[in-house]
């Protein structure tokens, strides 16, 4: 009995001491001084209303379940060529299209969903292609968080709205990736520059841009990167999977049921808080659109050959960010938004 | 106890029945854990078994993807369909399971052929293998959610976390108690 009960105690000594163990990588490393200074200086003011949306977005954050960086981003993305790519990629298979300051590359769904964020370098300048695939988001950001101040992204861990909080590696502020504003930590209230993603298939994206790079499997990490690996579904068999089923795996703030909760809206958000969404269904059989965000009106200019879209402000002709999103995410982000369907 | 125990596996009919638990519990935990898949080889070369190990093996080694869940250092493609993503922890973790499991089967087969004990069939040792078997993560949630179709609460989260040291812990209290049973029987 006496060695029984060493042998209970040893067990839970051994538990014990691999959860301190694992905790000891999840405490956040010290800000140095310079960089708070810095983020202090270019802190944006924000209202109380603002302020506590924001706070209450950092409350309602959920665990996934991995720990920070337990979904790996991946930090030195190699490329191959689409001939390449021909070999495992199919014609049907979904890809984020980056074509920026003449770099041109597809980021394949497959990769990205089980990496989520690839950081990368376009001419000189840090940005990160990510990727949230509960809510079927994928936005372009640049790492920009103050003036000479730049940063590169990892996966937190957490969700909020089943969505995707990412962290920068400078300050260790979280920002969901809907909603490219942080909700905490020296950078709370600052918002990402962004970048244009297009949604596609490869088909698609290699008949627009034969010389296009693909987004190697090569990631530094294993991975079932196969035709049947996404955990969650496919975009490509009948069987969708959780990207067709209506019911969620995280509770989102509010739900909105206008539409059912998967159903694909273009959206598109200023910094003053005004949102919009349009049935993508309802663009593409309406090719051009033109809808009121706040005080200004944008185009949307649905493109065929892309199955994808357009977006610009119509008095300056300037881009504006657009993606695709499922509706429960983007309502329950942002409960006041148009819906034009 | 070990003695008992040792005693028991020593002979070469319930070793029989150990090693075979031990596979089949280990292929299922690997299972389990999205570790051995099936999949096509669509690109890869013909040989019946390919082993591809990343360059950054000693980096991925140790490396945590969720709790009890460490990362893959590579993959081995055994036959044409059938894939093990090569997690050393986690091939450790599923022995380690799998050792306790057939411990468990064996001394339970072991009373009943040989003490005529009733009741002891191991199917309250294989209940304990169910929380390491459901401990597996996709990539942002735990599998069990994705199978269920649950809502991932934050209680059910911190509880996934504590599977696998629960079913060391079941696994083991179920042996203890086989085989002091088997000890008072033999008394």
């Amino acid at each position: 009995m006496n060695k029984s009960l060493v042998l209970i105690v040893l067990l839970i000594v051994l538990v014990g001491g691999y959860f301190l163990y694992i905790n000891r990588f999840q405490k956040p490393d010290e800000v140095p001084q310079n960089i708070l200074d810095q983020l202090q200086q270019d802190k944006p003011t924000l209202s109380p209303d603002e302020d506590s949306f924001l706070t209450k977005l950092e409350e309602k954050s959920v665990s996934g379940g991995p720990p920070k960086d337990g979904i790996p981003a991946i930090e030195r993305p190699q490329y191959i060529s689409a001939l390449e790519a021909d070999a495992w990629l199919l014609s049907n298979d979904i890809v984020f299209g980056v074509d920026h300051k003449g770099f041109v590359a597809a980021y394949p769904q497959r990769i990205l969903v089980w990496h989520e964020i690839a950081n990368d370098q376009i001419n000189g300048e840090k940005v990160s292609v990510t990727y949230c695939p509960l809510t079927g988001t994928a936005i372009g950001v640049k790492g920009s968080l103050a003036q000479g101040l730049d940063s590169t992204f990892g996966v937190s861990g957490k969700l909020v709205n089943s969505n995707l909080i990412m962290y920068d590696r400078t300050s260790d502020s979280h920002w969901p990736q809907i909603l490219g504003k942080s909700i905490n930590g020296p950078a709370k209230g600052k918002k990402l520059e962004e970048f244009p993603i297009i949604w596609t298939t490869w088909e698609k994206w290699k008949s627009k841009h034969p010389d296009t790079k693909v987004l190697s499997k090569d990631t530094g990490f294993v991975r079932n990167y196969d035709v049947n690996g996404d955990p969650y579904g496919s975009y490509v068999r009948e069987d969708k999977g959780y990207y067709a089923s209506d019911s969620l795996i995280f509770e989102p703030i509010s739900r909105d049921d206008r539409l059912r909760p998967k159903t694909v809206v273009v959206s598109i958000r200023d910094d003053q808080g005004n949102a919009v969404a349009i049935l993508k269904d309802l663009l593409r059989r309406q090719k051009k659109m033109e809808v009121s965000l706040g005080e200004r009106v944008i185009l949307v200019d649905y493109d065929e050959s892309l199955d994808f879209y357009q977006t610009s402000v119509e008095d300056t002709g300037e881009w504006i960010n657009a993606f695709d999103a499922m509706w429960f995410a983007w309502a329950a982000f942002y409960p006041n938004t148009k819906l034009i369907q | 106890m070990i003695n008992l125990l040792i005693s028991i596996i020593s002979q070469k009919r319930f070793l029989a029945v150990a090693l075979v638990t031990l596979f089949l519990y280990l292929v299922i935990y690997l299972a389990a854990t999205q570790h051995l898949i099936f999949t096509s080889r669509l690109g890869q070369s013909e040989s019946f078994i390919m082993l591809k190990i990343s360059p950054d093996w000693s980096k991925l080694l140790f490396r945590q993807r969720a709790p009890f869940l460490f990362e893959p250092i590579g993959t081995i493609y055994l036959g044409y369909n059938l894939k093990l993503f090569l997690s050393i922890p986690n091939i450790v973790i599923g022995a380690l399971l799998g050792s306790l499991v057939a411990a468990n089967i064996t001394t339970s087969y072991y009373s009943f052929k040989m003490l005529g004990l009733q009741g002891m069939r191991g199917v309250g040792a294989l209940l304990g293998t169910i929380p390491a078997i459901v401990s597996g993560a996709a990539c942002c949630v735990p599998t069990l959610i994705l199978v269920v179709g649950l809502q991932l609460t934050a209680t059910l989260a911190t509880v996934w976390s504590f599977f696998v040291p629960a079913s060391f812990g079941l696994l083991f209290l179920s042996l203890i108690w086989s085989l002091k049973k088997i000890q008072a029987r033999k008394l």
